[in-house]
């Protein structure tokens, strides 16, 4: 049972975090380990232009994330969500989901970055065709997890939206 | 089910969701640092921190778990960044001296395991667009995202607690709201279909360490069984310059201080020493692993012959200078049956990217350290 000081699990995130004693402890381990890893850094890398690259692409993969992918991924969804049929949502939401996670991890194959290597035993396989593989594997637990909830909704259950088999 | 137009404040962005993100995130997280740090410190220079001979596969596992629990966390860790998007643009920013520190703990976390993730993903396939040293850096990102990452629970250790605890499925008593029945349904088929991805993920890729699942590894960067002699290669001979070899020049030095009978060894003469055989693994740093069955001379037998006293630590110098050319063997590893200057693999002589002539072969220990095209042997 919830009380009036915890925040109801179903509430947006708040702000309501504890600021206590464990907190600032936390904050010192945690500032600890971090400067042993710019100690490490620092000692590994004298050059100042690598170490600047190194800082940049800290920033950079923060500000990638905020200012590209989020907003695309945020109005892929929506468009998507929009565009499909309430019931369907759940299997096709889970088809995009894993179609871009796995297209992000093909992309090098796709791209052949291992090419310039010289070295046919990276990267040895045909990524195109074993990515449509992937792809059309996802597709079809997307179209077996929507007949599940199709078959569910007709048998007159209410709607359950677990895969095939899971209760 | 009524369609509800998508709002800013979505459904599924709530605390019970974040918190199971999280804690998964965590989990993977942690494996990642500490098989990280475990490899991390067998590579370094100072060989301060050694491996036993045995167990023969714990770095191929130790690796293996690195590599994959690093490519499932992608998806987990899209979906909390997903999740907690709103939190972004939160008015005003602080809201005491506290706060402050946790919001800029986000940076090195969120900053730090991006980084990881991209440059992981990145180095295993041989792509680096930056300027940095992948191992300094990857090595360091991880630190700081752990760091920011300790400030992140000491933060929202209680309300995390709090939304994970079974009791609050019940409906929330404290406001008018009716049960959400239809949200918990909706968080389960979102994680399942999050963590479904990460199993995905896992399945299409990690028959690059675990051979019974190759064929399945769609997306690995490399197959355990397509190579020359029918298995992977790191460095190339003609990137070393070591594609041919006269083999009748071809010397195999034992010396230092360590040994009373230095020894200059010709290659017929290795073939012709008693030969042991071992069924071993390769383990690369970048994840992949396989298994083969090597032959040529145990190098407790060379020690013996050169007089080398026992305990000895080794260095193994390659042919070639420059980077990976020196590779330590403790003396645990050294007396091991097993540690091996193969001359065989799988009954063929080794091919050139293999490390033809002699390449050194043990258990337990990572790729790197398993020195091809052997040309000194140094005992101390």
């Amino acid at each position: 049972m919830t009380t009036s000081t915890e925040t109801p699990p179903d509430a947006p995130p708040s702000n309501s975090t504890a600021h206590g004693a464990a907190f600032w402890f936390a904050t010192g381990v945690g500032t600890a380990i971090m400067a042993v890893g710019a100690v490490e850094y620092l000692d590994a890398t004298a050059d100042f232009d690598r170490r600047a690259n190194f800082v940049a692409f800290l920033i950079g993969a923060d500000l990638a994330h905020d200012l590209v992918f989020a907003p695309l991924v945020c109005l892929v969804g929506w468009a998507a969500r929009r565009a499909c049929p309430a019931r369907a949502w759940p299997p096709v939401r889970f088809g995009l989901i894993a179609s871009g996670v796995l297209l992000l991890l093909a992309l090098p194959g796709l791209r052949d970055t291992g090419a310039a290597s010289g070295n046919p035993t990276i990267q040895p396989l045909d990524y195109a065709s074993a990515f449509t593989t992937t792809i059309a594997v996802v597709w079809i637990i997307a179209a077996l997890w929507l007949a599940a909830l199709r078959v569910a909704l007709r048998s007159g259950r209410s709607q359950k939206p677990g895969s095939p088999g899971q209760r | 089910m009524k369609v509800r137009p998508p709002t800013w404040n979505h459904d599924l962005r709530d605390e019970r969701t974040a918190a199971i993100l999280g804690a998964a995130l965590g989990v993977a997280f942690t494996v990642c640092f500490v098989t990280g740090v475990i490899s991390h410190l067998v590579q370094d220079s100072s060989g301060w921190f050694q491996l036993p001979a045995r167990p023969a596969g714990f770095y191929r596992v130790n690796q293996g778990l690195h590599v994959a629990a690093g490519l499932a966390a992608i998806p987990l860790l899209a979906a909390k960044l997903w999740t907690v998007l709103p939190k972004l643009f939160e008015w005003p920013p602080f809201t005491s001296a506290a706060h402050l520190v946790e919001r800029l703990a986000l940076l090195p976390l969120v900053g730090g395991s991006l980084l990881l993730l991209f440059t992981g993903l990145a180095n295993i396939n041989v792509w680096r667009p930056w300027d940095f040293s992948f191992r300094a850096g990857h090595y360091a990102a991880a630190w700081f995202a752990i760091g920011g990452l300790v400030v992140h629970i000491g933060a929202k250790w209680s309300a995390t607690r709090a939304a994970l605890r079974p009791a609050s499925r019940a409906p929330d008593l404290a406001s008018d709201r009716p049960p959400r029945v239809e949200h918990h349904r909706d968080r389960r088929a979102f994680l399942l279909a999050v963590f479904g991805t990460a199993g995905l993920v896992t399945l299409f890729t990690v028959g690059q360490t675990v051979a019974p699942l190759r064929r399945l590894a769609l997306l690995a960067p490399r197959r355990p069984d397509i190579g020359p002699q029918g298995f992977p290669v790191n460095r190339l001979a003609r990137s070393v310059g070591l594609e041919r070899i006269d083999i009748d020049d071809y010397r195999l030095v034992v010396d230092g201080p360590g040994v009373v009978a230095p020894r200059s060894i010709s290659y017929s003469e290795l073939a012709a020493m008693p030969q042991t055989s071992a069924t071993l693994p390769i383990a690369c740093v970048e994840g992949w692993s396989t298994t083969q069955t090597w032959t040529g001379v145990a190098l407790r037998d060379l020690l013996a012959v050169a007089g080398a006293r026992p305990g000895a630590e080794v260095t193994l110098h390659a042919l070639h200078d420059g980077r990976q050319s020196r590779a330590p063997v403790n003396p645990d590893q050294a007396a091991d049956r097993h540690m091996l200057l193969a001359l065989r693999v799988n009954g063929e002589i080794l091919h050139p990217d293999h490390g033809y002539p002699v390449r050194a072969i043990g258990p337990n220990r990572p790729g790197v350290h398993q020195t091809k095209w052997l040309g000194r042997v140094e005992v101390r």
